[in-house]
């Protein structure tokens, strides 16, 4: 096993989040260590560009944050974040109570209760709600768990491409001057789609937002809605929830 | 005429058309009855803190937000925290940004007829770029960090002292010189 795949195992392996990129970061290796001249451009440009991804999710890896806050069981709604993004973390409430926050929170989507969500996890009396608002289908979540879940550290070198280099560039005059002139046509081609390719990926990451900004600001309408109907007298809400002061 | 008219307002629907498609999400509820002290969450083109109707800090830096909870130690690290991950990340997403912008110089091998030194300039490029990959991914991380750290600090904040009322109380000012 190339020394360069080893060290790659090892520091994602220092990172228990990083583990579901392992394959690709490892695959993207042992792919930038395959010598070059058995590539085709499309294919060699190919590798590059999954080892650049890679880069860019190890760098990404660790999802950012986990936050360990647990809300006391107080009948407040609050937002918080979880697997990435930001959730609605909610008491349990009464249909009427649901209407109403739809109702107070002015969206103009349906807002469907999942009396069961499959997804839902509880914190201590609570539930915390995937974003249930939906506009056409009633039981289709808008929340999906993990996807921009953003990791933390960097698990490979940019030596890869290094790599590619010292693997296609000609060596002890054994080969051919035309396999070398090949190899090397190969790998300016690669290079070229990759260095065309890969500012596309490193800005968008850089602009990137790790958190949905549609489920966001349903989450904090729906949080904001629910506790003041909570603290509302005479409201569904205030009459199922007992709010302490 | 009458064709010119039509195309420009078939130019006007489908801008209309397609800044409503792009406009960002937002929070529209204002709460009514939150305490005086209590923080609220919102949502414009980035995470907002608002306390008594008026905004206090704001993501990505949350600058303030320290302040505002610094009775509560756990909220304040949070807050600490957050503001330090949004300094964090901006700056990533600039060397980002600017590197992934520099590294397209090593397009310029193509200026050598020497294959070689074409392809070094243009490995260079690459490198550099996947620079620019890793640190657009940590600066996405140190985004999340920031965020979560300051949902935990008003969360926390809210526990202790925001939703009884009773607040930090005034900023206390710095002692004047004399």
């Amino acid at each position: 096993m190339p020394r360069q795949l080893q060290q790659t195992r090892r520091r994602i392996l220092l990172s228990p989040a990083c583990a579901p990129l392992l394959h690709a970061c490892t695959q993207a290796a042992e792919t930038a260590a395959v010598p070059a001249s058995r590539e085709t451009p499309q294919e060699l440009s190919r590798h590059l560009l999954r080892l650049l991804l890679a880069l860019g999710l190890a760098g990404a890896a660790g999802c950012g944050y986990t936050s360990t806050y647990v809300p006391p069981d107080d009948g407040r709604a609050r937002v918080v974040w979880r697997d990435g993004s930001a959730a609605a973390l909610v008491p349990a409430q009464s249909e009427a109570c649901w209407r109403a926050v739809q109702k107070a929170s002015g969206t103009t989507q349906p807002l469907v209760v999942d009396p069961a969500p499959a997804a839902s996890v509880s914190h201590g009396g609570y539930v915390h709600l995937p974003v249930w608002v939906h506009v056409h289908h009633p039981h289709h979540h808008l929340h999906d768990h993990g996807h921009h879940a953003a990791i933390a550290h960097s698990g490979a070198s940019p030596s890869g491409p290094h790599k590619a280099v010292s693997a296609g560039a000609p060596s002890g005059g054994s080969s051919s001057v035309r396999s070398s002139s090949t190899d090397f046509r190969l790998l300016i081609a690669a290079a070229t789609v990759a260095l065309v390719s890969a500012p596309v990926v490193a800005i968008a990451l850089a602009l990137d937002e790790p958190e949905r900004p549609a489920e966001v600001a349903a989450a904090a309408d729906l949080v904001n809605a629910l506790n003041d109907l909570t603290r509302a007298p005479g409201s569904p809400c205030a009459a199922t929830a007992e709010v302490t002061p | 005429m009458k064709r010119a008219a039509l195309s420009r307002r078939v130019l006007v629907a489908t801008a209309l058309l397609v800044g409503a498609g792009c406009a960002a999400p937002a929070t529209t509820y204002r709460p009514v009855h939150a305490a005086p002290t209590e923080l609220t969450v919102r949502y414009g083109d980035e995470f907002e803190v608002w306390a008594a109707d008026a905004p206090v800090a704001r993501g990505l830096r949350y600058q303030g937000l320290d302040e505002v909870v610094r009775c509560v130690p756990e909220a304040k690290r949070h807050a600490e925290a957050a503001s330090r991950s949004g300094s964090a990340a901006g700056v990533l997403s600039g060397f980002s940004i600017g590197l992934a912008v520099g590294g397209l110089a090593g397009l310029s091998g193509f200026a050598f007829e020497d294959d070689r030194v074409t392809a070094a300039f243009l490995v260079s490029g690459v490198v550099i770029e996947a620079l620019a990959i890793v640190l657009g991914g940590q600066s996405l991380s140190q985004k999340a960090k920031a965020n979560g750290h300051a949902l935990d600090a008003v969360n926390l904040y809210n526990d202790a002292v925001g939703y009884d009322g009773r607040g930090c109380g005034p900023a206390v000012a710095p002692p004047s010189l004399p």
